[in-house]
């Protein structure tokens, strides 16, 4: 059994789910609707913006119910898992997961860099806040991975989303405040080490504001939480069982 | 001849439940082993542990088999897949050509007399009896050097049991090993010709099904005779 043949099986399964759901869907054709919209009320330049700095969404949204509902339904026990074989399964599921979002992505990414260079509307720093969007994509599926061995259907996605919810109400609480959290995270400077930490750890819950305020600390701060939660997962998963269902 | 399979004290507990204590059993090769037990004795636990689908908290067992297939009491599937497509990947992850699968699939499919129209619609969507038969056309696929089957009989109707009894048969006369878990005691007499019976999580006893007396007694024997007795006086 050749493990192309494994990541070609644990492919198929994951795209035809991603493809079964109605969320999904839903939201790849409100995204493609809001950037159109966009473009069309506004501006090309507007519309791309909003991809860049929203696409991450895709791969957080692709993550719902990524491990829990699979495990918990019986259908891992089947003659394909033996021998151990569902922990590689579900392992790569995040690899297959965040290649279907990069995959979308770049099909997009791709369409707006060449018609942005063919009517001279497009910057070349896109596709630096392109890749910080990847970046930030790949954090939201080992987030939501690794959720989604605790939580029951989407609930991993939407627990997320709730906690950006109260940093968005934290954030307009703040703004009317001069040395609010508001304030401090769009101050251009962000002075002392201690509001370069306080934007990380916000940025691990909102991770899209990276993506706008690029800095070595932040990218690396986020690479090292993504690595730490796929370590997590694979921690995790090492010692699953299948029990009762 | 060395065992195709060999368990040797293996223990494994949920919580307060030792489901699984000091179990230590072999299965030979060729054969079609009956695995025993009253409901929650151990069966399907040992067969997981077996599987990799759980993990002995002591002990250790060693599987001779390259190629193991496997048909849960309750199949579940991936609710967005189709039935064809199941068996279709499952051919593909064991080298099996596209041609070969489908030659497999119609013979199988006539024999367990399972209607190939089905395999167009999700697989989550059947019956129970023809989830079942779906898990068994999995297995028969991969051709198993060893397969375990967890109540091979329930969700079936009387003329699967007996193509399932017949390809069974088959299996053995091809040098295939069986493991099966059951408390049918009267089916797997039918088949087996070894038993390993175990009770609240012990192995009590193994070894080939005797001539006398036969496997319902022995069975009662070793899973509490008492009780029989007691309850056939009523």
């Amino acid at each position: 059994m050749a493990s192309r043949d494994r990541l070609r099986l644990a492919f198929f399964i994951s795209w035809r789910k991603l493809l079964a759901s109605r969320v999904n869907v839903l939201v790849g054709c409100g995204f493609l609707f809001l950037l159109a919209f966009l473009w069309i009320k506004d501006s090309f330049r507007v519309s791309s913006g909003a991809f860049l700095y929203l696409f991450p969404y895709l791969f957080l949204f692709f993550s719902q119910d990524m491990m829990g509902d699979e495990i918990r339904s019986g259908a891992l026990e089947n003659v394909i898992f033996v021998s151990g074989r569902f922990r590689v399964y579900l392992l790569s599921k995040n690899a297959l997961v965040a290649a279907c979002g990069l995959g979308i992505a770049s099909v997009l990414f791709s369409a707006i860099a060449l018609y942005g260079s063919l009517t001279r509307q497009f910057e070349t720093h896109s596709f630096g806040l392109f890749a910080t969007g990847i970046l930030v994509g790949a954090y939201y599926v080992a987030l939501a991975g690794f959720l989604s061995l605790f939580f029951r259907a989407g609930s991993n996605v939407l627990a997320v989303l709730l906690g950006q919810i109260a940093i968005f109400v934290a954030l307009l609480f703040s703004a009317s405040q001069r040395s609010g959290l508001a304030a401090r995270l769009t101050d251009a400077s962000v002075p002392g080490m201690g509001a370069r930490l306080e934007f990380l750890g916000v940025s691990l819950v909102l991770p899209n504001i990276i993506i706008g305020r690029r800095s070595w600390l932040n990218l690396l701060g986020l690479g090292a939480m993504t690595g730490l939660l796929f370590a997590l997962q694979s921690w995790k998963i090492g010692s699953l069982e299948l029990r009762k269902k | 001849m060395a065992p195709l399979l060999q368990a040797q004290r293996l223990c494994k507990s949920f919580g307060e439940v030792e489901a699984l204590k000091n179990a230590s059993f072999d299965v030979q090769a060729n054969s079609v082993t009956g695995f025993l037990g009253e409901n929650g004795a151990g069966k399907t636990t040992v067969l997981k542990l077996l599987l990799g689908f759980l993990r002995p908290d002591c002990g250790c067992f060693s599987v001779g088999a390259e190629r193991i297939g496997y048909v849960p009491e309750r199949p579940a599937f991936f609710p967005w897949l189709r039935g064809g497509e199941i068996l279709e990947h499952t051919a593909r992850l064991f080298g099996i050509s596209r041609s070969e699968a489908e030659e497999r699939t119609d013979l199988l499919c006539r024999r367990l007399a399972f209607d190939r129209r089905l395999l167009g619609r999700k697989a989550q969507t059947y019956s129970l009896g023809n989830q079942k038969k779906l898990s068994y056309l999995q297995s028969l696929l991969i051709r198993p050097d060893l397969l375990m089957i967890d109540e091979p009989f329930s969700a079936l109707d009387p003329a699967s049991i007996r193509s399932v009894r017949l390809i069974f048969r088959g299996l053995k006369d091809q040098g295939r090993t069986l493991l099966l878990s059951s408390h049918l005691v009267s089916e797997l007499e039918k088949v087996c010709d070894a038993f390993i019976i175990i009770r609240a999580g012990r192995i009590v006893a193994q070894g080939p099904i005797p001539a006398q007396p036969d496997l319902e007694s022995l069975f009662f024997y070793y899973t509490g005779a008492g009780e029989y007795r007691s309850a056939s006086r009523l």
